[in-house]
Formats: C-alpha cells, sequence, structure tokens
C-alpha cells in the first residue's frame, strides 16, 4: 500500500477524491481543476487525521507557510459531507479568521473533533449511517473578506423551477445568510437568460465580518444597509457561476459564494462550497406535457386545461 | 363577498353626454332587451384598439369583429372551451365579453371538431398564408376601385349609349354598399387565422409555465421572436432613405425645421434633392400607409397625411448614422440567440416527452408567428388607411350635396345612417325634389360633437360584471393581457400610492422623466430618454419611441404587436398598467421595471 500524502493542494488532481480529500473539498478541487474561481488552499488529508501529530503539524506549518500565512478559513471536509445522499449541512465545525501556526492547529482539532460529536452521529442515526467516526479531512483556504457572501441554489427550492438560480445574499460573511442570523437579499435569477427575474431587498442591520480577532457581528455602514447586496449584474454572473458548477457536477447544487469588491476594480466571485441539492431535486417532478406527441395533442390540453385530450 | 365589478347598467352617461346611446347601432348598447345576459361574465373594456372613445362611424371595425372573430372560435374552428367575444359600446367606449362554454360536454365535442379543423390550417400554414395575402391584395385593389359616381345635372351621355341601364345615382348608392362589404370582409379575413394563431402562442406560454413556473412572458417571448415581420419594412424604408440622404449630402436639408411638405418641395429645386424625392416616393405606397396609430381611428391618418411621424423618424435614424452606429435589427443575432435560449431551456426540462411537447408547442408558435404581426399591416394599416379615405369622398359628396357641413361630418353617422344619407343624396337627384334629410343629418351630426367631445373627457372604467368568470379565451389572454390574475387585481382596485403594476413585456430597468402621450400630435413632445406613458402603443410609433428610455401603457398583454417590437427594440415596457395615464403626469419621474412589470415613482412633478 502506497503511502497516502498528509497534504494535497486544492489545484491538484488527485484532491478531487472524496477518499483522500473528504467531500466538501473534493468537489472545489473539481472546480478548481475547472478553472473556475475558488480561493487558494490545501486539504490535510484523511490520512493525516490517522497519521502521528508529530508527523502532522511540520505539513501543515510547511503549507500554511506555502499558502502565504496569515489569516485562512479551516473546515471539515468529511468523506460522507456533500454527497448526493447526505449533506451534512451544518454539521461539521467551520473556524475562520484564523492566523498563525498554533491557532490554525487548534482549529484542525477542533474540526476532527465535531467529526465524533453527538450531533454528526444522530444524524448519521437518523440517516441509517453507520454511527462510528466520520472519515475526516480538512480544508485550509486563504480568508476572503467579502463584500457580500451568502447561498445560491441552481433550482427554486420551492417551486423546484430548474430554469432558476435562487440567490441569498449578506453583507459580509456567508455566515450571516447560512446560519440564518442576518437579513438577506433575494434573488431569482433566469440561467438561461440571465436575467434578474425578482429582488427582494431588506434593510440589512446586521452582519458579520472577519476581523482580526476572527470573526466579529456589527451593523454595516449605514450607506449599505438599505442597498441591495448585489447589483443585477452580480447576480447574473454568479447565476452564470452556478450554472457552470452545476454542468460540472452534474447536478443541482447548493453553492455558498463570496463577492469581493475592490475598490474602482470589477467585483470578483468564489465559490467556498458546492454540494449537490439534496430535496426539491428529489421531489417527484410533474410532466408539463399534456397527453400525446404532437402539437395539436398538446393546444387541445392547454385550451381544455387538460380536461380533454 | 360578492366579487363584482361596476354593473354595466348603472354606469352613467358622463355630464354633457346624454342621449349618447343614440349614437350607435342600437345592438351595441347595454339596453333592457339584454339586460339578463349582459350582467354574466365580465366586461373588460379594449383600450388596446380603442383607448379613446368612438365616432359612431368608426364603431364599424367593432361591428366587423364582433361578427368575424366570434365566428372562427364559436362556429368555425370551435375551440373547445370558447364562443366568441360578445361586444358592445358604453359612454363610446368598446367592450368585450368573452363567452365560455360551460358543459364539459360540448367542450370534449369540440374538441374533436377543432382537432381536424385547426388542424387543417395549421398544418398548411404557410401555404394558406400565401393565399390569405393573394385574398387581400385583391381586396384593397377592390377597394382602391371604388368610384364615386358624380351626380351632375344631367346624367353622363355614355349611360344612354352604352345602353348601362344603371344610373350614376344607383351606382353611388351601390358603391357605398360595397365600400362596407369590401370592409366586413376584410376582417373575415383578418380573424382567418388569428384565432389559431393567438391559441398557438397560448399553449407555448402554458406549457412552459407549467414547465418553469418562474418563466418570464417575454423569456417565452423571446423564443418566438426574429421573424421578418412586415411592420419593419416601414422604418426599413426610412433606414435606406436615411442612407441614401447622407450619401447625397442631405442631411442638412432634412433636419430643416419646416414641416416635412416645404423640406420635400424646396429638396426638387436640386439633381441629389430629386434623386432622394423619387426615393421617397417609392418606399411612400404601400408603406407610408401605416396608421399614425393602430388604424381603427379614422381621424388618425397615416404618414402619408402627417409625414412628421416618419420625418422625426428619418432625422433620427440620420442622428445615429452620423454618430457611427448602424440602423440595421441584428437578425441573425437575433436567430441565433433564440436557438440558443429554446436548446438551454430544453435541456433543463424534465425528460424525453416534455422536450418532445416543448418542440412541437415552440414550432407552432414560430410557425403562426408571421401571420400574427403581418396580417395588421395589411388590414388595419394598408386596407383601413384607403378605407376611411373612401368613406371620406362619401362625406365629401354629402357635404357637396347639402347634407353635412363638412366631409368628416360622415364619421359622425353610423354606418346604417350614412346608407341612408347616401340613399336621400342619390333619390333626391333622381327626383329633382330637395333631400328630406339636408336639415336632419346636419343637425344630428352637429348635436353628436359635443357629446363625443364629452365622451372623450370621461375615463372608462377598465372591468364591469362578474369578477369569478373563468379565462378560457385563447385572445382574451394573449392579446388583451386578461387574466384571472389580472381581474383579481382589478378587484382589489387602486394600486397602492407611489408603484403602478402591469404586464412585464420587455425586460430591462430604466428612470426617466414620464411624457404622457395620449395621441399622435402628443406624441411629438417626447424627448431622448424620457418614459413614454399612453393608453395604448401603436407599431407605427416605433420609429419615434426608440428615442425613449422605456414604455407603459395602459392596454395590451405580453404577445401585443407592441410588446413585441419592443422587445426588439430593446426597450424596457410595462404593459396593462391600466391606471398609468391617469396616476401619472408628465414630468414625475418614474423607474419602469420591464423584468417585474412595475412601475415605481421616484418624484412627482410639482403640480
Amino acid at each position: 500500500m502506497s503511502r497516502e500524502p498528509l497534504v494535497s493542494w486544492l489545484d491538484e488532481p488527485r484532491t478531487a477524491g472524496r477518499g483522500l480529500a473528504g467531500g466538501k473539498a473534493a468537489s472545489l478541487a473539481r472546480l478548481a481543476g475547472h478553472g473556475l474561481p475558488v480561493p487558494a488552499g490545501f486539504v490535510l488529508t484523511v490520512a493525516a487525521r490517522a497519521a502521528p501529530w508529530d508527523d502532522v503539524v511540520p505539513a501543515l506549518a510547511a503549507a500554511y507557510e506555502r499558502l502565504g500565512g496569515g489569516a485562512v478559513a479551516v473546515r471539515s471536509s468529511a468523506v460522507a459531507e456533500d454527497s448526493p445522499d447526505s449533506s451534512f449541512a451544518g454539521q461539521f465545525e467551520t473556524v475562520l479568521g484564523v492566523a498563525g501556526l498554533e491557532p490554525v492547529a487548534a482549529a484542525v482539532r477542533r474540526c476532527w473533533r465535531s467529526g465524533e460529536a453527538d450531533g454528526v452521529r444522530r444524524y448519521r442515526e437518523l440517516r441509517g449511517e453507520d454511527g462510528g467516526q466520520a472519515a475526516m479531512a480538512v480544508l485550509v483556504q486563504r480568508m476572503v473578506a467579502p463584500w457580500a457572501a451568502g447561498v445560491m441554489t441552481t433550482l427554486n427550492p420551492t417551486t423546484g423551477d430548474r430554469s432558476e438560480v435562487y440567490v441569498e445574499a449578506c453583507l459580509g460573511l456567508g455566515l450571516g445568510a447560512v446560519s440564518g442570523e442576518c437579513p438577506v437579499d433575494r434573488y431569482r435569477v433566469d440561467k438561461v437568460r440571465l436575467e434578474v427575474r425578482e429582488r427582494a431587498v431588506v434593510e440589512k442591520h446586521s452582519a458579520f465580518f472577519a476581523g482580526a480577532a476572527g470573526v466579529v457581528r456589527r451593523p454595516p455602514p449605514a450607506g449599505a444597509r438599505s442597498a441591495p447586496c448585489l447589483t443585477d449584474a452580480e447576480a447574473i454572473a454568479l447565476a452564470r457561476l452556478g450554472r457552470a458548477i452545476e454542468r460540472h457536477l452534474g447536478s443541482a447544487q447548493d453553492v455558498e459564494w463570496a463577492l469581493r469588491r475592490e475598490a474602482g476594480g470589477e467585483a470578483e466571485l468564489l465559490v467556498l462550497q458546492s454540494r449537490p441539492e439534496t430535496v426539491a431535486s428529489r421531489r417527484a417532478r410533474p410532466p408539463a406535457a399534456h397527453r400525446g406527441a404532437t402539437a395539436m395533442d398538446q393546444l387541445i390540453g392547454t385550451l381544455t386545461r387538460g380536461r380533454v385530450r | 363577498m360578492a366579487r363584482r365589478f361596476p354593473d354595466p347598467f348603472s354606469v352613467a352617461a358622463p355630464p354633457g353626454a346624454d342621449g349618447w346611446e343614440a349614437m350607435y347601432p342600437e345592438y351595441l348598447c347595454f339596453t333592457e332587451d339584454t339586460r339578463e345576459v349582459d350582467r354574466e361574465g365580465f366586461w373588460f373594456q379594449d383600450g388596446l384598439h380603442y383607448p379613446r372613445a368612438l365616432h359612431p362611424f368608426d364603431v364599424i371595425t367593432v361591428e366587423a369583429t364582433r361578427i368575424a372573430l366570434g365566428q372562427y372560435n364559436s362556429r368555425v374552428f370551435q375551440v373547445p372551451p370558447a364562443y366568441g367575444l360578445e361586444w358592445r359600446i358604453l359612454n363610446g367606449y368598446a367592450y368585450i365579453r368573452p363567452v365560455p362554454v360551460l358543459d364539459p360536454g360540448r367542450v370534449a365535442e369540440r374538441a374533436e371538431v377543432f382537432r381536424r379543423r385547426a388542424g387543417h390550417y395549421y398544418d398548411r400554414w404557410d401555404e394558406l398564408f400565401d393565399r390569405w395575402k393573394v385574398k387581400v391584395r385583391a381586396l384593397i385593389d377592390e377597394l382602391e376601385g371604388i368610384r364615386l359616381p358624380a351626380l351632375e345635372r344631367e346624367e353622363d351621355e355614355r349611360v344612354v349609349l352604352e345602353a348601362r341601364g344603371i344610373s350614376s345615382g344607383y351606382e353611388l348608392v351601390r358603391a357605398y354598399d360595397r365600400a362596407v362589404d369590401n370592409l366586413f370582409v376584410a376582417w373575415q379575413h383578418h380573424f382567418e387565422m388569428l384565432n389559431l394563431g393567438y391559441a398557438a402562442y397560448l399553449n407555448l406560454f402554458e406549457f412552459c409555465r407549467r414547465a418553469f413556473p418562474g418563466i418570464t412572458d417575454d423569456a417565452v417571448a423571446a423564443l418566438v421572436s426574429g421573424t421578418d415581420l412586415l411592420f419593419h419594412q416601414p422604418d426599413q424604408r426610412l433606414k435606406e432613405l436615411a442612407a441614401l440622404a447622407v450619401e447625397l449630402g442631405l442631411q442638412g436639408a432634412i433636419r430643416q425645421a419646416r414641416p416635412p411638405d416645404q423640406i420635400i418641395e424646396g429638396l426638387g429645386a436640386a439633381a441629389g434633392g430629386r434623386r432622394w424625392v423619387e426615393a421617397l416616393r417609392r418606399a411612400e405606397r404601400p408603406w407610408f400607409y401605416c396608421s399614425t396609430e393602430g388604424g381603427f381611428y379614422h381621424e388618425s391618418g397615416c404618414w402619408l397625411d402627417d409625414l412628421r411621424i416618419p420625418w422625426a423618424a428619418l432625422v433620427h435614424h440620420l442622428d445615429r448614422l452620423e454618430s457611427g452606429q448602424g440602423l440595421d435589427l441584428d437578425r441573425n443575432g437575433t436567430l441565433a440567440r433564440r436557438e440558443r435560449l429554446a436548446a438551454e431551456y430544453a435541456e433543463l426540462l424534465g425528460g424525453d416527452a416534455d422536450r418532445e411537447a416543448f418542440d412541437v408547442s415552440l414550432g407552432l408558435a414560430r410557425r403562426v408567428a408571421a401571420y400574427i404581426e403581418d396580417h395588421n399591416f395589411y388590414v388595419e394599416h394598408w386596407h383601413h388607411t384607403l378605407f376611411w379615405r373612401k368613406v371620406r369622398d362619401f362625406g365629401r359628396a354629402l357635404a357637396e350635396g347639402g347634407l353635412l357641413e363638412g366631409p368628416d361630418d360622415v364619421f359622425l353617422l353610423h354606418r346604417w345612417e350614412v346608407a341612408q344619407a347616401v340613399y336621400e343624396l342619390a333619390s333626391a337627384w333622381a327626383t329633382g325634389v330637395p333631400s328630406r334629410g339636408h336639415r336632419r343629418w346636419r343637425r344630428v351630426a352637429a348635436g353628436r360633437r359635443g357629446i363625443l367631445a364629452a365622451l372623450r373627457a370621461s375615463t372608462p372604467p377598465p372591468v364591469l360584471g362578474d369578477a369569478s368568470a373563468e379565462v378560457t379565451e385563447p385572445l382574451t389572454t394573449m392579446l388583451f393581457g386578461i387574466t384571472g390574475d389580472r381581474l383579481d387585481g382589478w378587484l382589489r382596485e387602486s394600486e397602492p400610492d407611489g408603484a403602478l403594476s402591469g404586464i412585464a413585456a420587455s425586460p430591462g430597468r430604466r428612470s426617466g422623466t414620464v411624457e404622457v402621450v395620449r395621441d399622435t400630435a402628443e406624441l411629438q413632445r417626447l424627448g431622448d430618454g424620457e418614459v413614454l406613458v399612453c393608453p395604448s402603443l401603436h407599431t407605427s410609433w416605433l420609429p419615434l419611441v426608440n428615442r425613449a428610455a422605456a414604455v407603459v401603457s395602459e392596454a395590451g398583454g405580453v404577445m401585443s404587436h407592441a410588446a413585441i417590437l419592443c422587445r426588439e427594440f430593446g426597450l424596457p415596457a410595462v404593459v396593462g398598467a391600466s391606471l398609468a395615464t391617469r396616476s401619472l403626469r408628465t414630468g414625475d419621474v418614474v423607474e419602469v421595471d420591464g423584468d417585474r412589470g412595475t412601475v415605481t415613482v421616484l418624484s412627482r412633478a410639482a403640480r
């Protein structure tokens, strides 16, 4: 048996292997491999969990240094996570805005422990899975301090409409939207026409930001509160990204994303996570067609509201 | 809660308009005899075609539509759930009631007939449309060929020498009958294929809404757009004339601040100018028969009568040419885009049965598209421009015979009354005794002038009657934009202050200063980057409307002609915003959201 690497970078093809890098990191690696924008980072592989800690620390230190040091996001990436069968959404640890080798190492251990936590065990039992320990890798990425961030689903989670991307966006870190703690603007975007179908903009009185001492929650600047988080052009760029992700990964996706606005420059979108959408895409889809294959069958079905065929 | 709009029998005549009912044929009015039947269903005002109160004569297109449209739904093709549209005139405005087929057994029987008969047309659509054009061109020629004999003191000697056996007097009576008959036949053909066309549109729209609940109407419309519309032809000619003017160095002359007729006269002085004027004359027929409105009002005139509209468009094209912008609509780009969109939506469908249904439904909608647009130029513009001129000729004859004060007063009589007046004119010529109607028709016309002004100053309620009715008729939904949701919206009555909603007809979001335009004359005021707010957007306005930031109209659905053209010109549009010209005023600043169908007031003009 060849010895598995302890560290694997997101831009290395092998990282796309779930058994090595866990579900979250593997799908990000696949997207990075297709040229989609993913923050730079590396994975402490599943093998690192089983390796002696004294072997792991030098590997982590070298990789952290190569990444450039500074603030990073440390996130769990379990083998079973983000699979089409189980999302494990919100079950594992994520530590944002960590800086320095010691705190990063501590964050890695917190992620590992979260794989053994009660909540995860319950989730696995509820889903009828083996109640043992989750095979777990840990993803370390350069910290993004976004203007706005949030989630999107590449179909409408309520109506099941496959032709639209549904976006929830908060100011600052996407945590505000993911945790449900901050007000979100909502967008529905036609992903074929690349056109905003609907935008619902709310007053955003609070948001999470990455500060020197980790994540802080505070009111956004007054001027930003009642304006939309995203311009229509940004919402459309996001939908375009969503469509590309779903095409590369082969099914409807739940995506966590972030948007950086450089002063005077172009806005930059980043994919933080993508997992298969597991609810609306499973729902039975009623046929749109009336019975019969000809235009006249369809027409009579329409005129009589399906009462006559 | 009773779901009722105002009762048509309880709407009062506006001040100064008492007795208006006598202006119109009795069968178009709400009367005691029809009270029971007329209280069924709902009536919506047709502001799309008839935004202003109608002259008595002009209701002739209502009458022709009433017999033509209805029969194709009810008796000819037998649209399963819908009989015809019933029409009424109330306070001078036209109202429509769709008549549903309520018995499910009848619906099923009709579906079988419809499958056979409509199928016959759909299967041969292009061939039948070609034949249609021949038939309608022949009608137009026949109409142009109708001559009004002059009633001289002595009959033309040729009546004797050629042993004609029919006098000029009776020829005049026949000429009028032939003109009216010609119009009715034109409307028979107008609807020969139209109802089927809108049914095919409805089918595609409803399929797309079932497959993609959030899809917008204009996204579906974009799948059909791109056909080579006849309606582009008038504007295309103007573009060619603009290019020729640049080639000949005539820009300065054409831009002079003088009436177009004077400019044209001046151009004739030099060789280059003469060449340009010849090109203009070649383009004029038939393309300048383009009505300045929808073709439904005798007073609209056409581009030939009022060159200001084509002239303004011409100058606009000159501006674009000189600033280095091209003029051509990118037809190939539109076609390529619609193919890409269709393929991508198809890819997102749930399975092969849905893909197949989408494919055939889209194919059918595209097949009918050219007819739906082009019939309009043939009938409402070309034919009707000639028709209104012909009727004015009868008005001139009646005025010369002393029965009317002036030629245009003929439009203050309805078509049966004009028949009587023409008969009286001819009889008086025959008997040598002054006509009995000599005083009467002048008196009638004089009284009606004031009534009509009072009717035009009044605001018609948008909908009347029973709000719980189901909308089953394809034209009602696709052309007029009337749906169950729309009825619910009306029922909630007035919109909250500051926002107005309608139908998202052409995508995009733009703000600008409002210019309320009620008729073609007011259209000249529209400035660059303003928001045009109008009762009904006429396709012939489009060359001028190009300069607007966005369009809001009170009437129309997403597949109304104007909506289609707004999409092609990339102008954000909200249609069916039924209170727009009343709640918005020139000078207000609004944002028009053509994706969502809303108009938001950003600031009010000082009042």
